[in-house]
């Protein structure tokens, strides 16, 4: 009898499997290269979740542009996962920087509402992404609007408290040349396109050296728009879509159903028409940046 | 636990390769492809068609819809059939799109992909029962693998996989005010052969009035569901909110059996569906796992454990 009763079970549990590992994989599967995901749950012991936060009171007047830093404390490995902004508006633009290892997250400031979502519906990043103890972190806040705003952006992840480390770790760890990938979100090379009604080319290009792999496509648009995106290799990613069917943002960012990969010297191109007046749009691919010659060490 | 290892699937969306001969699609059947103003009686219909690409096999993970100018979704229902093999039994009662189809920011997963091969194709019958009309656009988006590169092994896998199927039943009920019902989820169609496992409930209750109502709903199955009526609203998801129950074993010659009451003073319709895995049984069963093992003890006999 209970023989039976656990092959009900190991039924279920089949099914079950099946049904996480198949059915989900951007849900249950940690959506960066493996040596990362490896480095990093080696961490977890030493770990605990970690907020880092703007001031209260900063303020940013209207039309201007601020640059804040926030420092991570210098016995602590920040493990930046996702990023949220009180209040999101469409006037706040961001730019990210790690001034410390001379790299930015973007090439230009993206809408706020793209990439942070709020408390509840955080902003999940494709890869999570380390700051070393004592970093700075840039945060370009320009204020696209007429009225001064005060952002409350929060960077949320993991700290590794180093002085918890173990000593043989401790010194793998702080070598800041350690393997790293990182999230990075490319962006058309026309940003903030005016979409009509004659359907036009607009180029995404992959310079930086390294691979990418795309794992979300973002938007903000003043309306509805329709599109088709191609790749510099002939393959048809989106044959003929509406962007309400396709974008995520901020707050609700699915992941691809299939990892994009593409090559430094590739470029995405997106073919962008509206069926009346005009749309004012912005598109963004978030992923995994993996600089040059690490590319061997990702699975 | 069960070994997937057969599963092409499985080892795709385990080990993401990142190579040129796959990569993740969107189709979108046409754009501005209007639906118009119908009734109950006299629906406005437009049959949308998806075809596999003879450059690439398709497998189609997600669905979407968009819905312009003044179509609803509930007012805009569909039914879903596959030309071949892989919906079955098939949607065939009309549900309101809320139910089944997701956005761009919260697509609507299949419980399992179905995998579209050259000339394969999937036709959604879009019907409107409301007094609005605009233009629809339907996408189904996944994983493109371009044929060339398919190795006989990956192909052979890949075939193998596709013996796992989505399943969807569905059904609609109407209950009267203040009054009980049955529906049933049934079974006909389904091969005997094939083990059922329901992972989802989906479904919505419109009452008379065209809105979003409520009806309480009980799952009568061999082993309770639950012990009392729950809310449609709770009990129920919608294609872009849902989420995975352990899955349920459903006998296959019985189906589910679901009693429905109705505390309301308007009419209301359910709209009801499961969505599950359609699993090979019998021998084949044994080819996705193995059976739970058995201890060996020193004199050689064995024990179930």
């Amino acid at each position: 009898m209970l023989g039976t009763a656990l092959d009900k079970v190991d039924e279920r549990n089949k099914a079950y499997q099946l049904g996480v590992e198949i059915n989900q994989p951007n849900q249950f599967l940690l959506p960066f290269p493996s040596a990362m995901r490896e480095i990093i749950s080696l961490l977890l012991p030493f770990s605990t979740p970690f907020f880092v936060s703007t001031q209260p009171s900063e303020s940013v007047a209207g039309n201007t542009t601020k640059l804040v830093t926030l420092r991570i404390p210098s016995n602590v490995i920040f493990v930046w996962s996702k990023l949220i902004a009180q209040p999101s508006t469409s006037t706040m633009n961001l730019k990210i920087s790690y001034p410390g290892l001379r790299r930015d997250f973007m090439r230009a400031s993206i809408p706020s509402t793209i990439i942070t979502g709020a408390g509840v519906r955080p902003y999940n990043l494709p890869c999570p992404t380390i700051f070393f103890p004592g970093a700075d972190i840039g945060l370009e806040i320009a204020n696209t609007g007429g009225t001064a705003i005060t952002p409350n952006v929060t960077l949320v992840g993991q700290a590794i408290w180093i002085n918890k480390l173990p000593e043989r770790l401790k010194a793998k760890m702080l070598q800041e040349d350690i393997p790293l990938a990182y999230t990075y979100w490319y962006i058309t090379d026309t940003f903030g396109i005016t979409v009509t009604t004659t359907r036009t080319a607009y180029d995404m290009s992959i310079v930086r050296e390294g691979d990418f792999i795309g794992e979300q496509f973002l938007v903000s648009y003043t309306s509805d728009f329709n599109l088709q995106c191609r790749d510099s290799n002939s393959r048809q990613i989106i044959d003929t879509g509406r962007a309400s069917s396709i974008f995520g943002n901020g707050e609700y960012n699915p992941f691809l159903p299939y990892p994009l990969a593409l090559h430094s010297g590739e470029h995405l191109t997106w073919d962008l028409w509206v069926d009346s007046a005009t749309s004012t749009v912005y598109i963004v691919v978030a992923g995994i940046f993996i600089p040059a010659g690490l590319a061997g060490l990702y699975k | 636990m069960i070994g997937t290892k057969n599963s092409f699937l499985t080892h795709l969306l385990t080990n993401r390769p990142r190579a040129r001969w796959i990569y993740p699609f969107f189709i979108t059947t046409k754009t501005a492809t209007t639906l118009l103003a119908g009734t109950e009686a006299a629906p406005s219909r437009i049959p949308i068609i998806i075809t596999g690409d003879k450059d690439a096999v398709r497998i189609l993970t997600h669905l979407t819809i968009t819905l312009g100018s003044t179509l609803t979704n509930m007012g805009v229902r569909l039914s879903i059939a596959h030309k071949d093999h892989a919906l079955s039994p098939q949607i065939e009662v009309n549900l309101p799109s809320r139910v089944f189809m997701g956005t761009g920011q919260r697509p609507h997963e299949l419980p399992y992909p179905i995998i579209l091969w050259e000339n394969d194709t999937l036709l959604i019958d879009l019907r409107n029962f409301a007094a609005g009309s605009g233009n629809v656009w339907v996408t189904a988006s996944g994983i493109a693998i371009q044929k060339a590169s398919l190795s006989d092994k990956f192909r052979n896998d890949l075939v193998e996989s596709s013996k796992i199927t989505p399943i969807f039943l569905s059904t609609k009920v109407d209950i009267n005010s203040n009054l009980f019902n049955k529906a049933f989820l049934g079974m006909q169609g389904v091969s005997v052969e094939k083990d059922i496992y329901v992972t989802r409930l989906l479904g919505i209750s419109i009452d008379s009035g065209g809105s979003d109502g409520e009806v309480y709903v009980r799952p009568k199955t061999e082993n309770y569901l639950c012990l009392d009526g729950v809310s449609s609203k709770d009990l129920l998801a919608l294609g872009d909110y849902y989420h995975d129950y352990f899955p349920l074993k459903v006998d296959k010659h019985i189906g589910m059996e679901f009693e429905v009451e109705n505390r309301t003073a308007l009419t209301q319709t359910l709209h009801l569906i499961a969505e599950g895995l359609l699993m090979p049984g019998g021998d084949s069963y044994g080819r996705m796992g193995k059976p739970t093992p058995t201890r060996k003890t020193k004199a050689g006999l064995s024990l179930s454990c």
